[in-house]
């Protein structure tokens, strides 16, 4: 059976964050999964969710 | 393509209609590199021209914003306001760099049917490390931690092809 691709990209940061998490102690074990998960991704990828922006009402939306 | 993808897409098709030189910098650069942060403004290193203020007023037209300087005579910020992003253009960095040494160490980031230069993660970094404000000192520590981290999947893709 074919595995889905998010799994697969899940798979990936769990097995790297494995193998890097030795060699940055001071890294916050849950910012390390962040900046892997933001790192594994494409650059159209990144900028689905760039700005936090203004709405008329003064408040921020995502 | 998403709201904020178009945005940056809708901002480089009128930078280039005004003939402006720019660099992304700041946190929308670093978001480019993979860090994992989000903004409020898009920040542009702009190359200075002596007919700047007449290009700067043709992007303010084909953008749709009005320009301010917000902080002026300390800093010499020209900000485009009006759309739910802010957009702020500078002439110099904190780090005393010049827009063509920054621009030679930027990479090339598509957007839509655009190039966009980015400037690299270590100019962000220095650049944020000179100005020192609060806002900066905030976001150091993410943007450092995933410069290691970034420069240790390279090494690791590195020794793996070797």
């Amino acid at each position: 059976m074919k595995k889905d691709p998010s799994s697969n990209f899940a798979s990936r940061v769990e097995r790297l964050h494995k193998r890097l998490s030795p060699l940055f102690p001071n890294i916050d074990p849950h910012d390390l999964e962040m900046i892997l998960t933001s790192l594994l991704r494409r650059p159209r990828e990144r900028m689905q969710m760039m700005f936090l922006k203004k709405r008329k009402d003064g408040r921020y939306v995502f | 393509m998403s709201f904020d993808a178009n945005f940056l897409a809708e901002l480089l098709e009128a930078l280039s209609t005004s003939g402006l030189e720019v660099v992304l910098i700041g946190n929308a650069a670093a978001i480019l590199h993979g860090v994992p942060v989000m903004t409020q403004d898009v920040d542009l290193m702009v190359r200075d021209h002596p007919r700047l203020e007449e290009k700067l007023k043709q992007f303010a037209k084909a953008f749709g914003v009005r320009l301010t300087r917000p902080y002026e005579p300390t800093s010499q910020v020209i900000r485009a306001t009006g759309r739910p992003v802010m957009v702020d253009f500078v002439r110099t960095l904190s780090s005393r760099e010049s827009f063509a040494s920054i621009r030679s160490r930027a990479i090339r980031v598509r957007v839509g049917n655009k190039m966009a230069w980015v400037a690299s993660l270590d100019d962000v970094i220095a650049a944020k490390e000179a100005a020192g404000r609060p806002k900066d000192n905030a976001t150091l520590e993410i943007l450092r931690e995933t410069r290691s981290v970034r420069n240790a999947l390279k090494n690791k893709n590195t020794k793996n092809r070797e």
